[in-house]
């Protein structure tokens, strides 16, 4: 899964949000490495919408302005739960490498 | 500035997200620099044009040409480099010396080796992970070399332009990939392999030393036709999608074959027959396997 998808599953996952909220959540998740752009946002949005990873909650209008809240699918759910897996596990194996490479440097 | 850009998208899409996507370009660019804002602004108008043209990524022309556009760059790759080894296997076979024969190679000549250069390590950076500067390093030594054949050409006729267009052709199959579907590394991989199984054993034989013909450009032809096939078998699917994409990567290999065989249209037409062979090969192939 290519970062920025993973990234915005990942600002979906505790609670549904609008597309300005969902940038400045990876903004903040990222710590300012990944500040995505509009057109990036919307066309990687409009690709989870499309592979039913992500839906339209609801819309509300603001201030007379409608804007679509975006929440996590359940196949989303899944797919996010498998991709923290995935990298738990390599970081666990990174740990356990990391800690028998200095054991060995120390001996 | 937003509202021109936004007259870019469909009436449908600007009529159901435009507003929306308005709000949000406004407040993400509100407290950017002015040079910050152009880019946003320019990847806004991307994002406008490609669904215009159904190139978002979550569309079926998307999904092609992500699968087409790392075939198109190592085809290119392919045409380029047998380009560079044929210069270098002419340059080390004359008797002349090196530095005379450099000294008195043309500017024409040069600007088309260069680019050349451009496109195969364009390919390789890209395909090696780094999509972005190496597609636009490939996408330059193509454009430049569509330019060259034009311009370089005394009467540019069919001897130019095929070439020319090749090369126009390859450089819109790599800008059409969608930006979130660049560089897949298996399919950067593939492309990779399949680049270097069509290059490699052409460069044996123009030194001699390999006893298949490859005349008229028929080895990288079927490379590529066997690479779709490989990827429809591994797919499951009927082939046509894949060996549809290799078609579209394939018009390096093909001018490639036009100029090589004296602008004659039969051998090449018969070369691009190799892709619907593979085609309908792999769809009798998976007609049994289904059956199975």
């Amino acid at each position: 899964m290519q970062e920025l998808a993973l990234l915005l599953l990942t600002a979906l996952a505790d609670a549904p949000r609008h597309g300005y909220a969902v940038a400045q959540e990876v903004k903040t998740i990222t710590d300012g490495r990944v500040v995505p752009r509009t057109g990036a946002l919307y066309g990687a949005l409009d690709r989870l919408l499309a592979e039913g990873l992500i839906q339209v909650e609801r819309e509300e209008v603001v201030g007379g302005r409608a804007r679509r809240i975006f929440a996590l699918a359940p196949a989303g759910r899944e797919r996010l739960e498998a991709e923290a897996e995935r990298l738990a596990a390599t970081a666990r194996e990174v740990r356990r490498r990391l800690g028998t490479g200095g054991a060995a440097a120390l001996t | 500035m937003t509202d021109p850009l936004l007259r870019l998208y469909p009436v449908a899409y600007r009529a159901a997200y435009g507003q929306e996507i308005v709000d949000v370009h406004r407040e993400m660019t509100a407290d950017m620099p002015r040079a910050a804002r152009l880019r946003a602004d320019a990847d806004l108008a991307a994002h406008a044009v490609r669904v215009r043209l159904g190139l978002e990524s979550a569309s079926p022309a998307g999904r092609f040409f992500a699968l087409a556009a790392p075939f198109a760059l190592a085809a290119g790759a392919v045409a380029g480099g047998l380009h560079l080894t044929r210069w270098y296997a002419g340059l080390v076979r004359s008797p002349a010396p090196v530095w005379v024969q450099l000294s008195t190679m043309d500017g024409a000549q040069a600007a088309h080796l260069l680019l050349s250069l451009l496109v195969c390590l364009g390919a390789v950076t890209a395909l090696a992970g780094r999509w972005l500067p190496g597609a636009g390093v490939a996408v330059c030594g193509l454009v430049g070399t569509a330019v060259q054949w034009l311009v370089a050409t005394p009467a540019p006729g069919e001897g130019a332009i095929a070439p020319a267009t090749a090369a126009l052709l390859t450089a819109a199959v790599v800008l059409s990939c969608p930006p979130d579907r660049r560089g897949d590394r298996q399919l950067s991989t593939a492309a990779g392999v399949m680049a270097a199984a069509a290059w490699f054993p052409v460069v044996v034989v123009d030194t001699g030393a390999f006893g298949v013909t490859t005349d008229y450009g028929a080895w990288p032809m079927l490379v590529l036709a066997l690479t779709g096939a490989v990827l429809a078998l591994r797919a499951r699917s009927s082939g046509l999608r894949e060996l549809g994409a290799m078609a579209v990567a394939s018009s390096p290999l093909v001018a490639h074959a036009y100029t090589d065989a004296w602008l004659e249209v039969r051998p090449v037409l018969g070369l691009f027959l190799l892709l619907p062979i593979a085609a309908a090969l792999t769809a009798c192939f998976q007609v049994v396997r289904r059956r199975r």
